[in-house]
């Protein structure tokens, strides 16, 4: 579903990529970890092309996204995405929020998408806030409700960039479990995240990057207890002993 | 509250605006004269023009006023102090040269300025000094001769606060009247193909075509325009000393010379 | 008391025209200089290179320079450099255009670019194009930014209308000018034209103080 091959990233004079080769399963959950500035967001932001990459091959539900000739826009349909800061639209309703991509690009009728986006904030468990502007909503449920965004377009991949780290302790649990029920449901999804306990949970693999590369990839059970790396060891004992 | 507030506000802001401008208006005193004040200065303090050829100009080389103008105010200097250098210019135009006169800035106007009934309310004037009339400059292929062949769709520029707006109204009623912040402005713009005549005083417009000789003065002139010197209403006694000086000078012959120094021949 | 209230009756004909001279130059300026803002604005802030140059050159030459000199050129400098010789009215409106658009365009260019770029990027990457994203996430946010430096610019293009008079073009700065030349009673007869300016300029303060708070009091407006 996304391979990524030989990728490197330079801004400037900053080597942000450093041959980057990963290869994503449909169905897959992929947790990247690792310290800050590691990269771990570029990559991921690489994938819908929020970011360009200097070279290499990205091939993601099989189109080349750094072609010339791709429909950027068509692709990134197929790819929902959450940010760290929700980046939800501050003039427009939750409701408006999750229906404005429908309505827009699938060209879907607004009653339409309104349906939808109802069941999605139902999945997400505030079908009450539907009226309600994102600045008079919880930090966890802003963010839920940006997930529910991202899934209106009936992705085939959710990319989330630390979804919770913005978010207050008390809600991050609501956050990780609407997260838990789309990977059991069968997302593709990489999660970029600081999450030990989410990682170990839900993930199928453990990506670990460190200073623009990807140092070691491994199921979690694995990594956690037995990373081969001395440089994941070391994050490890850091996370997990503060 | 707040309502109230707001409105205290403007009151005060409208206030504070009316009088600090009528704290600008400087009272020229009123008991003392002229000519004492010019004794207590120990020099003659005179508004002239700086952009006029041939009556005041700067020169941006040396940053000399010269002109018929200047010679004429030295004259004055040299009467009430004996000295023709004690004295210091400054730049009036015709919009200016009024107001600076009452707040006392300058002492007297030497500056093309002609004697009329509605000045005569505000200042006082000295006996003629210069005797211009007012024509039209125009380019020197117009085919312009005269102010009557002026139409309404000639647009005649001129400088604010002159004669010469009213007095071409009255000549030719149906011409465009466009007034600009000077004549230089007003050449500048004739130039420029914004009109199809500059009118003032021919003096001053024989300066301009002196400068520029795609431009010619129509030998007509329509109005006659006395200049005096201006100064401060009811100041007889100052009056009566610029009377003498310009008889004096008249009497002299030096006047003459002035004269056809600066306009190329000898006075009628 | 200085200030002679005849100046006002007997030339309250002439203030009037000249008002009247005022109020179409700046209405009509305001309109063309939005549009024109609003395309130099686009200009700034589009991806695409040439464009950007011609913005940030507009923006940089004719807000750095004054207004006064821009005048000149127009009723001096453009007829002898393209023959084209404009009245003075709209050689007038001409200049203040050009200059308030500067103003305008980078007053649009902060407020769009004030907005994240989390927002641009949550648009995109939902698929929609930049238009769309621009249209309906950016613009609309934008609005509420740009509304009180806007306001500010069209307060001061009430008030620098005031250069028509030196283009001899008739506004209310121009007919006090002829004003005073009748009367000579310079304190008096401004003091009126800047009452006049008042009474435009105080009523369009308060309207735009109001939208102001309006735009500010709808929900959801702090991102």
């Amino acid at each position: 579903m996304i391979h990524f091959h030989q990728i490197n990233k330079h801004y400037g004079n900053f080597h942000v990529l450093k041959d980057i080769n990963l290869s994503i399963k449909q169905g897959e959950v992929v947790v990247v970890i690792g310290p800050s500035g590691s990269g771990k967001s570029t990559m991921v932001r690489c994938i819908n092309r929020l970011e360009l990459v200097t070279d290499g091959e990205l091939i993601v539900d099989g189109v080349r996204v750094n072609d010339k000739s791709t429909d950027i826009n068509r692709l990134r349909r197929n790819i929902g995405m959450v940010f760290q800061h929700f980046n939800l639209y501050p003039h427009k309703t939750v409701l408006q929020n999750i229906t404005l991509a429908p309505t827009q690009v699938a060209a879907m009728s607004k009653q339409e998408a309104e349906q939808a986006a109802m069941l999605y904030l139902e999945k997400v468990g505030i079908a009450d806030k539907a009226d309600a502007f994102p600045s008079q909503l919880s930090g966890g449920q802003q963010q839920r409700v940006a997930i529910a965004r991202g899934l209106a377009m009936k992705p085939k991949i959710m990319l989330f960039d630390e979804p919770t780290s913005a978010l207050d302790p008390e809600t991050i649990g609501e956050v990780l479990d609407v997260m838990r029920t789309l990977a059991r449901e069968g997302m593709t999804m990489v999660v970029v995240t600081h999450e030990m306990g989410f990682a170990k949970e839900v993930a199928d693999r453990v990506v670990f990057m460190d200073q623009g590369r990807i140092i070691e990839e491994a199921e979690p059970a694995q990594f956690f207890t037995n990373p081969r790396e001395e440089r994941a060891q070391m994050f490890l004992s850091r996370i997990l002993n503060h | 509250m707040k309502r109230w507030s707001k409105v205290i506000g403007i009151s005060l802001a409208v206030a504070l605006f009316v009088s600090a401008l009528s704290g600008c208006v400087k009272q020229a005193s009123e008991d003392e004269g002229t000519i004492a004040k010019i004794k207590k200065q120990g020099k003659v303090i005179a508004g002239v023009k700086y952009d006029l050829n041939l009556f005041g100009l700067k020169d941006p080389a040396t940053g000399q006023v010269q002109g018929l103008d200047i010679d004429i105010a030295k004259q004055v200097a040299k009467k009430v102090l004996g000295d023709e250098n004690a004295i210091e210019f400054m730049e009036v135009t015709s919009k200016t040269r009024i107001p600076m006169l009452k707040n006392g800035d300058i002492d007297m106007i030497v500056a093309t300025m002609t004697i009329s009934e509605e000045r005569k309310k505000e200042i006082d004037f000295s006996d003629v000094y210069f005797t211009a009339g007012q024509s039209l400059l125009v380019p020197a292929d117009s085919p312009l001769n005269s102010i009557k062949d002026l139409t309404k769709d000639s647009k005649v520029l001129t400088a604010k606060g002159s004669t010469s707006a009213k007095n071409v109204r009255e000549a030719a009623p149906d011409a465009q009247i466009l007034e600009f912040e000077n004549y230089a402005e007003a050449f500048t713009a004739l130039k420029a193909g914004q009109g199809s005549a500059l009118t003032t005083d021919n003096a001053l417009l024989y300066g301009m075509a002196q400068q520029d000789n795609n431009f010619r003065v129509l030998d007509e002139t329509f109005t006659e325009e006395p200049y005096g010197i201006g100064i401060r209403k009811g100041d007889k006694e100052f009056a009566e000393l610029l009377n003498d000086t310009l008889k004096e000078l008249k009497d002299s012959g030096e006047y003459a010379q002035i004269y056809e120094k600066w306009i190329g021949k000898k006075p009628i | 008391m200085f200030i002679h209230f005849s100046v006002l009756t007997e030339h309250l004909d002439r203030y009037l025209i000249g008002l009247g001279g005022t109020v179409a130059a700046s209405v009509i300026s305001l309109i063309a200089s939005f549009i024109l803002g609003a395309i130099i604005a686009v200009f700034r802030i589009t991806p695409v290179k040439p464009l950007q140059w011609i913005g940030t050159a507009y923006v940089e030459f004719f807000r750095n320079i004054p207004l006064m000199l821009i005048a000149f050129f127009v009723l001096v400098g453009l007829p002898l450099l393209t023959g084209a010789v404009l009245v003075p009215f709209v050689s007038g409106l001409t200049a203040l255009t050009v200059y308030t658009s500067a103003f305008i365009a980078e007053a649009i260019r902060a407020g769009i670019q004030a907005v994240p770029k989390g927002q641009m990027e949550a648009a995109r990457s939902s698929g929609l194009t930049y238009i769309q994203a621009m249209r309906h996430v950016i613009i609309p946010q934008a609005v509420k930014l740009v509304i009180p430096p806007l306001g500010n610019q069209f307060l001061n293009l009430v008030k620098n209308s005031s250069i028509f008079t030196i283009l001899s073009a008739s506004d209310l700065m121009y007919q006090a000018d002829l004003i005073n030349s009748d009367t000579f009673d310079t304190f008096s007869t401004y003091i009126f034209a800047a009452l006049f300016y008042l009474i435009l300029t105080i009523p369009l303060s308060f309207g735009i103080r109001h939208l102001e708070q309006r735009s500010q009091n709808v929900k959801g407006v702090e991102a």
